[in-house]
């Protein structure tokens, strides 16, 4: 209803190169919403020739049934939410599936002709070693996977693993433990072909998840659904979080904004600086140049000399993280925010 | 002016928690001195601090008219003083305007440590003591054994002491009664000329200084040229009034009354608490018995985290100042931390209000160092000095003696706890005096320790020890010498002149150890690995090392993260700012306090 009702709004926005279905457990919705979801997309927006269409999903929610569905639905990728191969951590993590499960369902997948799947991962779980990390990491070797993103596990407030550290069921994985583990990822995935292209990702060529890119380019985006996120130039804006809410807002025809941002030029550069340097290649300073009209080293100067001096960027055709600064990569990034 | 017969001056004492301020808030009530709908609780703590932390400050009078059984009506006038000990001196200039007071003892706690400190001080004013026994509705009260304490421990008849419970009410009226029937009438000759003991004096950015007063002999009244004894100042009296509670101008001041005074006075230091008030043209031969002046015994600096601050700290230190000159500072210089001021303040407590009003009143981000004591501090072949910067030490060599504070300290606990406190004692070498029985269940010990050794939570050791049932108040005695040195903390190599601190000699290599250890655990890692010396001299006796930072990034940032991602970030921005630059060391601001926690028994 939502895109549906936003034709006219967006009626410019020119060709969409990505539609990306995620955010809690899209797969569980039947195909046939899906589809209307889809369609409802292809009816407001015009789809660019080369559109990356991905879904992401729970291995327990997927049979093979489904991901042929999927794929004639038209989504040429697919996200999953694997974590860990380790059945222990998938426990501790609070995971409905098995080490197992997400196997089957990613040979199910390469068999309903998916060829571009993306495997989720965590690492610096409670209890696990760096040994066990391997470990996972030599799965992901087998299965040969298109995309992976490691994730470093942080633990927020108000989460039932939160809480259980706090009652000393488990200890939280130190941050020794976490450089070594991600040290170790760097290592064995680029030994194994694949590109590290962002502080979290890796993808063999050609796979960098077109999607993402936008985000960290900050390019713009539309977002649908409740507690969905839009950018558009120097606005962002979120819908009503809770879906009754937003449900009940949407049918009644009353406001399903919740937010709306309009950032600052302040705020726009820093986003665009910590939002590029994610990325490996870092930010061209060319572009930033035609996009800003400024150049980046005169604006943040001082900054860029002390974090040269520093060992955590270099700045040559493109600013971007030294190894060290993918490591400490916050040092970096809240010297471009403003006071 | 009222009859003297009819006016009757008291203060309430009590060790705190025994409900001082609430049979005060009572005594106001029933004699409609604050009508129900202006009521709340600790009515005469105006400062917002007082309220939250349940605490006198300042101290403050009210005047309460009460029409007692035997048909008189009486103008009875409360003075409220401070309960802690930091503010022992106010107590004592308030108790000085006074002919009695009422000693206040919870019926289940029984005797504390202050409630003997206050009623001596009461005593020794040669005040009459009016024994009261609060919360006496408490199930667990006990009041025939807490009478039997006050008798052991302060010599004085608790026989007919009043049972009271100022929450509910039950035997306030009694109270009213004693105050007529135990505590004398002021004496004095309302002709002669006028003799008036200041007892507080605040600032008023309206009205300029509200001086406190009682007057003892004549009278005090509009258009008088007024004398202040010790400073010399004259000045015409614009305004005479009484608190009730709030000011209210009367024509005059006379014998036994208590109220204020304003005269186009514009600086407290003019109007020094204790100081005596006389005629200009008719002056008194001799002032009243002041007391001695409050000295400041303990010491830190206050700096700005932003150097930019420096002036705006220095201005509301000369705005705090005009209403309590108790405290004292002048500028320094850090190398480690700029620009800022050496302050010295009456007690540990003292120093927390000062800063917590500085940063609240007015804005300010600040860094305190630890406190430390003033040394006297002998160099060979020269006069002694008193030293109240650690880092201002002279080297080793050059030193020939060095004294140190004392204090007498009173502790009052139950008996089981003996063991563990006098231990305590010991590891802070204090010299044990004597000890008593008050009680089957309270005990009396009596030691003397370095003040400095009692600044290093001495207070919540005890505490925790004695599992919240001992308390203490102490004394001071004077200086001793004693055999110390000054410990020297280096970050990354360089030596850091705020965190210095004198230490004995015996006890430096183990308190050297456990502060590096302290400052390994509050100092965030950084971007390279910073190492922590202790030194004496050139001599380093302990290390520990701050790994360099290894991991600090946000794993995941997408489409629907960038403005809580950005959130954090500013967060983490915000918290670097808070800390202090060292050199190229960041340092929390706590990590200036740690000299102070000792005690790992806690």
């Amino acid at each position: 209803m939502e895109i549906a009702s936003s034709i006219e709004k967006y009626r410019d926005f020119g060709k969409v190169v990505s539609i990306y279905i995620g955010g809690g457990t899209p797969s569980a919705l039947p195909t046939s919403l899906m589809d209307k979801v889809i369609s409802t997309c292809f009816s407001v927006f015009s789809p660019s020739s080369e559109i990356e269409m991905t879904i992401e999903a729970n291995p327990e929610n997927l049979t093979f049934k489904k991901l042929k569905k999927l794929k004639a639905l038209g989504f040429n990728r697919l996200s999953i939410g694997a974590q860990s191969f380790n059945d222990e951590l998938l426990k501790v993590l609070g995971r409905g599936h098995s080490a197992d499960e997400t196997l089957k369902c990613y040979l199910f997948a390469r068999e309903a002709g998916f060829q571009n799947i993306n495997l989720d991962l965590i690492f610096g779980i409670p209890n696990q070693t760096v040994g066990c990390w391997i470990e996972t990491l030599e799965i992901i070797a087998k299965l040969n996977p298109d995309h992976v993103s490691a994730y470093s596990l942080e633990v927020h407030e108000d989460t039932l693993l939160h809480k259980q550290i706090c009652d000393g069921l488990f200890s939280a994985t130190k941050e020794d433990a976490q450089a070594d583990m991600y040290f170790e990822c760097l290592k064995y995935l680029s030994k194994e072909g694949f590109c590290h292209y962002e502080i979290s990702n890796f993808a063999k060529e050609g796979k960098e998840c077109k999607h993402n890119l936008l985000y960290w380019k900050n390019g713009n985006y539309l977002g649908f659904g409740a507690g969905a996120h839009s950018h558009i130039e120097n606005l962002r804006f979120e819908n009503v979080n809770n879906p009754n809410d937003y449900i009940e807002a949407l049918r009644c025809g009353k406001k399903f904004l919740e937010i709306c941002e309009k950032l600052s030029s302040d705020k726009v550069l820093s986003e665009t600086i910590f939002l590029g340097l994610r990325l490996v290649d870092g930010i061209n300073l060319d572009e930033f140049k035609r996009k800003f009209d400024r150049s980046l080293i005169d604006i943040y100067e001082r900054q860029i000399e002390d974090l040269k001096e520093k060992g955590l960027v270099v700045c040559q055709e493109n600013l971007k993280l030294t190894e060290k600064g993918l490591f400490l990569a916050n040092e970096v990034f809240i010297q471009f925010i403003p006071d | 002016m009222t009859d003297p017969q009819n006016i009757r001056n008291f203060s309430i004492i009590a060790h705190i928690d025994h409900g001082k301020s609430t049979l005060a808030d009572r005594l106001l009530e029933i004699t409609h001195t604050i009508s129900k709908r202006e009521m709340k609780e600790q009515v005469l703590d105006r400062m917002d601090l007082e309220r939250e932390r349940g605490i006198t400050i300042k101290a403050q009078a009210v005047r309460i008219l009460y029409k007692a059984k035997d048909g008189n009506e009486y103008a009875l006038n409360l003075i409220d003083t401070p309960g802690h000990v930091d503010f022992t001196y106010e107590v004592s200039r308030s108790l000085a305007a006074c002919e009695g007071a009422l000693l206040v003892v919870d019926a289940s706690q029984g005797v504390e440590a202050q409630t003997i400190a206050n009623a001596c001080l009461a005593l020794e004013n040669d005040l009459e003591v009016v024994p009261v026994i609060n919360k006496i509705d408490l199930p667990n009260a006990e009041p025939e054994r807490v009478k039997h304490e006050m008798e052991e421990s302060l010599g004085i008849d608790a026989s007919n002491a009043l049972l009271v419970s100022a929450k509910t009410g039950k035997g306030v009226d009694e109270v009213l009664e004693g105050i007529i029937c135990k505590i004398p009438s002021p004496e004095g000759n309302s002709e002669a000329p006028l003799k008036a003991l200041i007892f507080d004096s605040i600032y008023d950015s309206y009205r300029g200084v509200i001086i406190f007063v009682r007057v003892f002999d004549g009278k005090i009244a509009p258009g008088m040229k007024i004398k202040m004894m010790a400073t010399g100042r004259v000045a015409e009296v614009e305004d005479v009034g009484v608190f009730r509670p709030n000011m209210v101008s009367v024509s005059e001041l006379s014998v036994g009354e208590v109220g204020y005074v304003i005269a186009g006075i514009k600086d407290v230091k003019e109007t020094k608490a204790g100081d005596t008030i006389t005629e200009d043209k008719r002056s008194v031969l001799k002032p009243l018995a002041g007391y001695k002046e409050a000295k400041p015994v303990v010491f830190c600096g206050l700096y700005p985290i932003d150097g930019g601050e420096y002036g705006a700290l220095r201005d509301a230190l000369d705005k705090l100042k005009l209403n309590d000159p108790s405290f004292v500072y002048e500028p320094e210089t850090s190398k480690a931390l700029g620009f800022g001021f050496r302050c010295g303040f009456l007690g540990l407590l003292h120093i927390e209000i000062i800063k917590e009003r500085l940063e609240r009143e007015y804005g300010l981000n600040l860094l305190a160092t630890a406190p430390n004591v003033a040394y006297k501090v002998t160099n060979v072949g020269k006069e002694p000095q008193f030293i109240s910067n650690p880092a201002d030490f002279p080297p080793l060599g050059e030193i020939e003696s060095i004294e140190e504070p004392y204090v007498s300290v009173l502790v009052i606990l139950p008996p089981e706890f003996v063991g563990g406190i006098m231990e305590l004692c010991q590891s802070r070498r204090g010299e044990f005096k004597d000890m008593q029985y008050l009680s089957a269940s309270r005990i009396q010990l009596h030691y003397h320790l370095p003040l400095s050794e009692m600044m290093l939570d001495f207070y919540d050791s005890l505490k925790s020890r004695t599992k919240g049932y001992g308390s203490m108040d102490y004394d001071h005695i004077g200086y001793k010498e004693s055999n110390l040195v000054k410990l020297d903390i280096l970050l990354a190599g360089e030596s850091v002149d705020a965190l210095s601190f004198i230490v004995h000699k015996d006890h430096a290599s183990f308190r050297g150890k456990e502060f590096v250890e302290r400052l390994r655990e509050i100092i965030p890692r950084q971007m390279f690995d910073v190492p922590i010396q202790a030194a004496i001299g050139s001599r380093i006796i302990s290390r520990e090392t701050v790994k360099a930072k290894r991991k600090d990034v946000l794993a995941k940032c997408y489409g629907g993260d960038v403005t809580r991602k950005r959130k954090l970030l500013e967060k983490q921005k915000a918290g670097k700012k808070r800390m202090k630059n060292i050199g190229k060391v960041e340092v929390p601001k706590e990590a200036f306090l740690t000299v102070l926690k000792v005690d790992k028994n806690k």
